[in-house]
């Protein structure tokens, strides 16, 4: 029965530390892609990766933030390789604009104007974000992960997420507040952006 | 923006970088406690604080999809094919040495299959639970049921305590299933119509699919376990703490892709 114990052990630790997490995964592969087929795809070639480096998760506790980090490699991984690149923001010309905003706005519409918007544009617009500012955002404000969280999950210093955090709700504010046809230019506007992402 | 306003805001841009951890509640409490009272005095932070909070509060809206569960669930479902059947053997092999037992065995049944001049007994009279199973097989070739077949595996798999994993995929059509008996132990059989043919899974427990040392070894070399008695081919595999059987009047290949 040794033969047996073998695989039966391997599979009882891949459905108590990877199985319990796959819907969580799926949630934020679609988030991150779009997709809900090669979101599918990802989050399976993450479980079966996951499946192959089992020896290497130590605790449960720590099993959602390493099969996290494994999902969004998948995600980074395939945008290298296959995806079309992201269009890029003018990230400094958007965070000027949004001082510029705050310093002169009356409160009020901004926050009707962002509540106004459908679920589908906000999560397309998140989209738009460059991934380091997006991933952050999506782990806090839609899947309620603490600082200290995603800190560990993305293996990022606490200031990183923070200041990530706060970036990326400016660059989403700006973004859900600008008229579609502005919304059109920005990928070509791109061209000059630098992406200071620290 | 004028180069006052920019002063101002460069100034401010500690402060800033503490709305959105005030707003989070991720500030120590003194610090919650200092940002507050600079949020009473400070316009820009207060818009910004607005800003963040209106973001976040949309966000947090955003409904969880239906989908993703569905999504999950497929995914689960084409993982368990993968990862709980024999591929899981080409995924993740075991290391050299584990086989090393199993090797000795194969070896010593060979040695004495020549030494006796034993022509495996199993290979004239099969391995008894695959004998069964065929057995049982031909009396549902027809594709007539037993009676109290059902479409509730779960109710099965838990009068049973086995694990029940009905075969989907293009093609395959679930009938039914039932409890039936291999070797005078408890099994499940689950009947499909593939290509206009019955076929018939059974599933035995792992004591029960691993008695035999010729399946234990075709599992330890090719992940699965093929024979033919007669018109039937039989295709058995693994599964968790027990084994399924498919046996039908088809070609072995085509057997076999209808478990992955």
């Amino acid at each position: 029965m040794r033969f047996l114990d073998h695989f039966s052990s391997r599979e009882r630790r891949y459905r108590r530390l990877v199985q319990p997490h796959v819907t969580h995964l799926v949630q934020i592969a679609r988030q991150r892609t779009g997709h809900a087929a090669l979101a599918e795809d990802l989050v399976q070639e993450s479980c079966l990766m996951a499946w192959e480096k089992l020896e290497e998760l130590r605790s449960a506790e720590a099993s959602r933030a390493w099969l996290v980090r494994i999902l969004l490699r998948q995600v980074a991984d395939h945008r290298r390789t296959r995806a079309r690149r992201q269009a890029l923001l003018p990230i400094t010309d958007i965070e000027e604009a949004h001082w510029q905003a705050i310093a002169g706005e009356a409160p009020g519409p901004f926050e009707q104007a962002v509540a106004a918007q459908s679920d589908g544009r906000v999560a397309a617009l998140l989209r738009r974000l460059p991934d380091d500012f997006a991933i952050v955002v999506e782990l806090h404000d839609l899947m309620g992960y603490r600082y200290r969280e995603i800190a560990e999950t993305l293996e990022l210093p606490l200031g990183t997420v923070t200041s990530r955090l706060a970036r990326g709700r400016r660059l989403l504010a700006a973004l859900l507040v600008e008229a579609p046809e502005a919304l059109e230019g920005i990928g070509a506007a791109g061209e000059k952006e630098t992406r200071h992402h620290e | 923006m004028s180069d006052h306003d920019r002063h101002e805001h460069e100034a401010h841009a500690g402060w800033l970088e503490q709305v959105a951890p005030y707003l989070d509640d991720e500030l120590a409490p003194d610090e919650h406690r200092a940002m507050a009272h600079h949020l009473t005095t400070c316009e820009p932070c207060r818009r910004e604080l607005a800003r963040q909070q209106a973001v976040s509060r949309r966000l947090g809206a955003v409904a969880p999809s239906a989908a993703h569960a569905a999504s999950a669930e497929a995914v689960e479902r084409r993982l368990r094919r993968r990862l709980f059947s024999s591929a899981r053997r080409r995924v993740a092999p075991r290391p050299l040495w584990a086989w090393t037992g199993w090797g000795l065995a194969a070896l010593q049944a060979c040695v004495l299959a020549v030494v006796l001049g034993w022509p495996s007994w199993e290979a004239r009279q099969g391995v008894p639970m695959v004998r069964d199973a065929v057995a049982d097989f031909r009396q549902r070739v027809n594709g007539v049921l037993p009676p109290q077949a059902s479409r509730d595996t779960a109710e099965l798999a838990r009068t049973l305590a086995l694990p029940i994993e009905v075969i989907d995929g293009p093609g395959v059509e679930f009938l039914g299933a039932w409890p039936t008996a291999l070797q005078g132990q408890p099994a499940a059989a689950l009947a499909y119509r593939v290509e206009a043919r019955t076929v018939v899974q059974y599933v035995v427990s792992g004591p029960l699919f691993f008695n035999r040392a010729s399946v234990r070894d075709a599992i330890a070399r090719e992940g699965r376990y093929v024979a033919h008695l007669g018109d039937q081919a039989v295709v058995g595999w693994p599964g968790d703490n027990a084994g399924s059987l498919l046996v039908g009047e088809l070609p072995t290949d085509r057997l076999e892709r209808l478990r992955l």
